[in-house]
């Protein structure tokens, strides 16, 4: 057959070939024309003249097992297609040579009207039920065609998705149930023209309300978003400019202004179109009334979607965001809720930045777009340069510890022994005690171990109380420690305002002990002091919420209130 | 004025647009209805009363298509029921009544177009049976479908479908010669 198929071409170019040229020189008498024309104007031979509105196209599916009744039923349509209410199609009408998918899909996906003609033969169609019905109830549910189930024999349709549609002929009863085939078709006929008054009939103007003109409305912009999305001929928009806002209306051919509105029926597109434009309201004119079309806010989940179609990058620098804002609140709970709360504030503004860019990024005009789309990945960068210095300040204190951030700039170092000013020595009768600390870390130390129960540490000088502190509010502190190797040992002094930093600096948070055991330091006010005997390999916590002596890996302590 | 303007002219009422379709294809209508009876004079009845049709029922034709075919199918109804109806036989073409077709002229394009090959292939249509050559014709001449073929000889689409098989196969077969 197929080695056949050059010489079948040629046979069918050789026939029209032939039958094109056969008797050319044969033509029409010269009064044909005329007599026709006179026949046109003998009363009763005028036309139908037709309104703006087209012919309703009904799409015919159905299993060639059931051609006969088919045939039949085209019979019982004739009528309503003479008078022009429909125009029928079926896979009959392909030719051979067409491309009989193509053209089943561009008719299937046109039509007004569906009708199945639903047998047992139907159901068991692949294509009939498999593919045409699936994608007729697609176009149904979104309420471009109707679709109606014609029943030709008792079939199970009620227990398929059939039966969510309304059936003909009335009641669903199967055409072959009927007094006569035929009764049972003129009944179809009779529900299909009502079916056909219920469609909507076509808008005659859409019109789009933009308040504040000219601001919020870019005549280009609309244009070139109407020419993207409808191809429509921009000839046929009026633009009205009343109290402050603008009207654009689109007046045009029926089958183009149905299209417009049908699509901005579908919430997504509707959105996608309403971000372009921006319009206030949608309106269109049906029936002689005026019908609205809401206009929704975008949605969270959208404009993240969006976003990320936009600009790629934005899903993995929020994922490497939400790391790194979860690290700073962990690391910041355990030593001070300020870098926890800052941490989290920090991302959650870039990540609300990097999605606000990517989206302007696509929904902006052409003009903005540049600008979004480069600030966008700029707030990429600092997402991860972000991410990337929470990580070391956590794991390897590197540029500085992360609490050092949130730390007042430190102040000049001073001396740590002041002897310039002379200082009242607290009475040592109401010197506090020593207050036992934990035992010190199991971790190995090269410091030979203290002897917790023979070291002493007293605070001879106590600051005054002052629970604002602050960089300009200065103090000394001075004490004493015995039982303790100063070569080996040095003190962490703490001061709480809200909470307790370390003293005298951040950069220096050590005091030294001096051969006779005496200590002294200029330190930041606060309502309490500190004071912790610590091995000199210590690194103490900057800053902490809770006690000190909780954390840090001292063999004593002392802790005193401000001096009233 | 183009087709479609004056197909869209015609649905409102335009006779004049009406006019424009007529004497773009009354030549073709008549040549086919010409071949069809076989008879000028019915050929001229068969080819007003289709235009008549035609103006009556243009609200029903579907814009954007061609006219052409629309046409034609009326046309071919209009001649058909002018045939004898005792027997499926008359139903044939009196295509032997009409004209031989013309020395084509010379042109690179004109691939089979000779009058040699002309004539080979008018005494092929010959030797087909009637009902066969008047389906050759209205598939490749007139341009109707199959179905629209079966609706108008009044027969079933399978024999339709066989018959234009069966004409295609001993076509093939006589002209073999041309079509190598």
């Amino acid at each position: 057959m197929k080695s056949n198929e050059p010489i079948e071409m040629k046979l069918d170019q050789l026939l029209h070939d032939y039958f094109s040229r056969e008797a050319e020189n044969i033509i029409a008498p010269a009064n044909l024309a005329e007599t026709v024309m006179e026949q046109l104007r003998t009363p009763g031979v005028e036309t139908v003249k037709l309104t703006s509105s087209n012919p309703i196209q009904v799409f015919i599916s159905y299993s060639r097992h059931d051609d006969k009744l088919r045939k039949r039923f085209i019979k019982h349509l004739a009528s309503l297609e003479l008078q022009g209410v429909i125009t029928t199609w079926h896979d009959h009408e392909i030719v051979p040579g067409d491309n009989w998918r193509r053209e089943t899909d561009k008719h299937l996906n046109t039509a007004e009207v569906i009708l199945l003609l639903v047998s047992e033969n139907f159901l068991a169609s692949r294509y009939a039920y498999g593919v045409e019905f699936k994608r007729a109830k697609e176009r149904h549910e979104r309420r471009e065609a109707r679709v109606i189930p014609v029943i030709l024999r008792s079939c199970n349709w009620q227990d398929t998705p059939l039966g969510e549609l309304q059936a003909l002929p009335e009641g669903g009863k199967p055409v072959k149930d009927w007094k006569t085939i035929d009764t049972g078709f003129a009944n179809v006929a009779e529900g299909l023209k009502k079916a056909i008054k219920e469609l909507p009939s076509p808008a005659t103007s859409i019109t789009f309300t933009y308040p504040g003109f000219p601001d919020n409305f870019n005549l280009e912009d609309f244009k070139q978003v109407l020419r993207e999305y409808f191809g429509v001929d921009l000839r046929k928009l009026t633009i009205s400019v009343r109290a402050g806002s603008v009207k654009v209306v689109i007046d045009g051919d029926a089958e183009e202004l149905a299209r417009i509105v049908e699509a901005l029926r579908d919430p997504a597109f509707r959105r996608k179109f309403a971000r372009r434009t921006n319009p206030k309201s949608i309106n269109y004119l049906q029936n002689g009334q005026e019908h609205t079309i809401p206009v929704e806010s975008v949605g969270l989940m959208e404009l993240l979607r969006e976003a990320i179609s936009a600009v790629p990058a934005v899903r993995y620098a929020l994922g490497v965001a939400g790391i790194a804002a979860t690290v700073s609140i962990v690391a910041g709970l355990s030593t001070d809720y300020r870098v926890a709360f800052f941490g989290t504030v920090i991302m959650l503004g870039l990540m609300f930045g990097l999605v606000s860019f990517s989206w302007f990024a696509t929904n902006s005009p052409a003009t903005i777009k540049p600008l979004a789309l480069t600030l966008a990945w700029v707030f990429v960068l600092l997402i991860s340069a972000t991410a990337f210095f929470i990580f070391t300040s956590v794991f390897i204190s590197w540029p500085q510890p992360l609490q050092a951030y949130l730390r007042p700039p430190p102040l000049p170092t001073p001396s740590p022994i002041s002897t310039s000013v002379p200082r009242p020595i607290a009475d040592p009768s109401h010197l506090p005690s020593v207050i036992p600390t934990p035992s010190p870390s199991p971790i190995p130390s090269p410091i030979p171990r203290a002897n917790p129960s023979a070291i002493a540490i007293a605070i001879t000088e106590v600051p005054p109380y002052d629970p604002v502190g602050g960089a300009s509010s200065q103090g000394h502190i001075a004490g004493k420690v015995s039982g303790v190797n100063p070569e080996t040992y040095s003190l962490v002094i703490y001061s709480k305002t809200n909470i307790w930093y370390v003293q005298p600096t951040t950069v220096n948070p050590k005091t030294e002990i001096n051969s006779d055991g005496t200590w002294e330091a200029n330190i930041q006010l606060g309502s309490r002091y500190l004071a912790l005997v610590v091995p000199n390999d210590y690194n103490p916590p900057l800053t902490t919420s809770g006690r000190p002596t909780r954390i840090a890996r001292g063999v004593a302590a002392i802790e005193v209130e401000g001096k009233r | 004025l183009d087709e479609h303007e004056a197909i869209s002219r015609c649905q409102g009422g335009d006779e004049q647009a009406f006019r424009y379709l007529m004497d773009t294809h009354k030549d073709k209508a008549f040549r086919i209805a010409c071949k069809i009876l076989g008879n000028h004079g019915t050929a001229q009845d068969a080819t007003q009363e289709a235009f008549v049709l035609a103006w009556q029922s243009m609200h029903t034709f579907e814009r954007g298509r061609p006219f052409a075919p629309w046409f034609f199918k009326i046309l071919a109804r209009c001649a058909l029921k002018r045939l004898p109806k005792n027997s499926m036989q008359m139903k044939s073409l009196a295509v032997e009544d009409c004209p031989d077709p013309q020395d084509p002229a010379p042109g690179p394009e004109q691939t089979f177009a000779t009058k040699e090959v002309f004539k080979i292939v008018r005494n092929a249509l010959a030797t087909l049976p009637a009902q066969q050559r008047t389906i050759i014709r209205l598939h490749y001449d007139v341009g109707l479908k199959i179905w629209e073929i079966a609706d108008l000889l009044e027969l079933p689409e399978g024999t339709v479908k066989s018959e234009l098989y069966r004409a295609r196969r001993q076509l093939s077969q006589i002209l073999k010669g041309v079509l190598d």
